[in-house]
């Protein structure tokens, strides 16, 4: 092969920037084509390795629903679409909103119903390592120990539940593999309980899912000439310097 | 090198960092811009504000540091308070030659650094796109301050997503990093040490710097290396 033909079949690897830049919400993953349980294993592998966590406790742990659970995506999604609905109904109440968008189920979650991959992250107690243990007998809080302080100190798993997800989108795109994520769904365990969701002990904090997109959702915002419409802050708006 | 292979090789905790050798503002600025375009946002609302400290601040960083030592000390008081904890005993209770561990001296990077970011909730407004799903009934949930306590874990998971990105962007450019997530939650008591300039509470905490020494070299060097493990793969990941 002359040199020109390779230049043009060889592909270059994308920064870390731009393949984050090609990262878009997921409206619909491609139904049959299944990424190798493998790649996800491999992500999931180099997630773990590289996320810190305070006290490397790890208070989280993560539900990997594969490409043959339907029922219990099914299951997640009734109430991450259930809690769209009460959130909106709770808004009215306060005072937020005048109306509610009156239960239209909205598009954009499908990708927790339909996917090769779903991943469900849950606080989860710990108990300290070596390390810790000597310092909790010197007097330490290790609270990550404690079901009474799990939602004590949510916001600190939650901050390393996003670190997590970040690595794990990382090493997804990296195999080109996409993913979606949602912070709309009960917390309250006891309902995923109820529905028969019953591996979790504790609250949920994110929801992921991954396979190959079949479209994406600005894919649909362009077609709408709405694409401009949704933006994010300024940086300006976002960073500032003391 | 690959993305697993900076973070894995690059990132430890820091020690101490060189406070002779200071990164240029221009490295913070590109991984700040970078990691501001590549997170994903919830409504696109990106609902916390990171406000940087520089050089110049170091007042501001010792007041930061005795926010974060008083919270280690708070949270210990009240786990020995706390009935259902069997908890008898706080670190600052030991007399001080016989602990080593309070003050945590893993908390220094906050006070002695060249940049440290501390991130905050912040109301959003929402843009032209969300505008117009309010109007059909669309619940933004990000525009009231009133509701920063009831969203916090879906601000927190995008303020991590946020850090981890700023993070490896960092790493990048040559620089060392650091967490921390132990501080005082109510921007009251920011106020009370000077940091009228925060208005909002507080999500997370990253250092960054050259490091003169990281925290295993110093586990390493009191023979603690090993002790320090974070849980197993199979403790954290279950396939259903």
């Amino acid at each position: 092969m002359g040199w020109k033909k390779q230049a043009r079949t060889q592909k270059t690897p994308l920064t870390t920037f731009d393949l984050l830049e090609k990262r878009h919400h997921v409206v619909k993953y491609i139904k049959g084509k299944i990424p190798p349980k493998q790649h996800i294993e491999t992500a999931l592998w180099k997630a773990w390795k590289t996320t810190p966590s305070k006290n490397n406790a790890v208070p989280y742990k993560v539900f990997v629903y594969g490409p043959k659970k339907h029922k219990e995506k099914e299951l997640v999604h009734k109430m991450v679409f259930e809690n769209h609905k009460q959130a909106e109904r709770n808004a009215v109440k306060r005072g937020e909103a005048t109306k509610t968008e009156g239960g239209i189920p909205n598009p954009y979650y499908e990708h927790i119903k339909y996917n090769p991959y779903l991943f469900c992250i849950h606080s989860q107690t710990r108990e300290p390592n070596k390390f810790y243990k000597e310092a909790v007998e010197e007097g330490m809080f290790f609270d990550q120990a404690w079901t009474s302080q799990v939602d004590h100190y949510v916001d600190t798993a939650a901050v390393e539940v996003g670190m997590f997800i970040q690595n794990l989108s990382t090493y997804l795109l990296e195999q080109d593999i996409d993913v979606s994520y949602t912070s709309c769904f009960f917390r309250d365990i006891k309902k995923w309980h109820e529905v028969g969701l019953k591996d979790a002990e504790f609250r949920p904090i994110v929801l992921m899912s991954a396979g190959y997109k079949q479209i994406y959702r600005n894919e649909i915002l362009r077609k709408k000439n709405q694409l401009q419409d949704d933006r994010k802050p300024e940086i300006d708006e976002v960073v500032q310097w003391t | 090198m690959g993305y697993f292979e900076t973070i894995e090789s690059k990132r430890r905790h820091v020690r101490q960092y060189n406070l002779e050798k200071i990164p240029t503002k221009e490295s913070i600025d590109r991984a700040l811009y970078k990691a501001w375009k590549t997170t994903p946002g919830k409504n696109n609302a990106m609902p916390y504000q990171v406000l940087v400290w520089g050089p110049d601040k170091a007042k501001e960083k010792k007041a930061i540091h005795s926010l974060v030592v008083k919270s280690h000390k708070t949270v210990e008081e009240e786990a020995v308070a706390d009935a259902r904890l069997p908890n008898s005993i706080a670190q600052a209770d030991i007399p001080i030659d016989k602990n080593k561990n309070f003050p945590n001296p893993f908390y220094e990077h906050v006070a002695l650094n060249p940049y440290l970011f501390t991130i905050h909730s912040r109301v959003s407004t929402p843009n032209r796109w969300y505008k117009a799903k309010i109007k059909e009934g669309h619940q933004y949930d990000q525009g009231y301050e009133h509701l920063f306590e009831h969203i916090i874990d879906s601000t927190a998971v995008e303020v991590g997503l946020f850090a981890s990105n700023l993070g490896y962007y960092l790493l990048e450019e040559g620089l060392d990093i650091s967490y921390n997530s132990c501080f005082r939650r109510r921007p009251e008591e920011w106020h009370k040490v000077g940091l009228h300039m925060v208005k909002t509470r507080p999500i997370t905490m990253i250092s960054c710097g050259y490091a003169k020494k990281y925290r295993y070299q110093e586990l390493a060097s009191w023979g603690k290396l090993n002790w320090d493990r974070k849980p197993d793969q199979d403790d954290i990941i279950k396939w259903i």
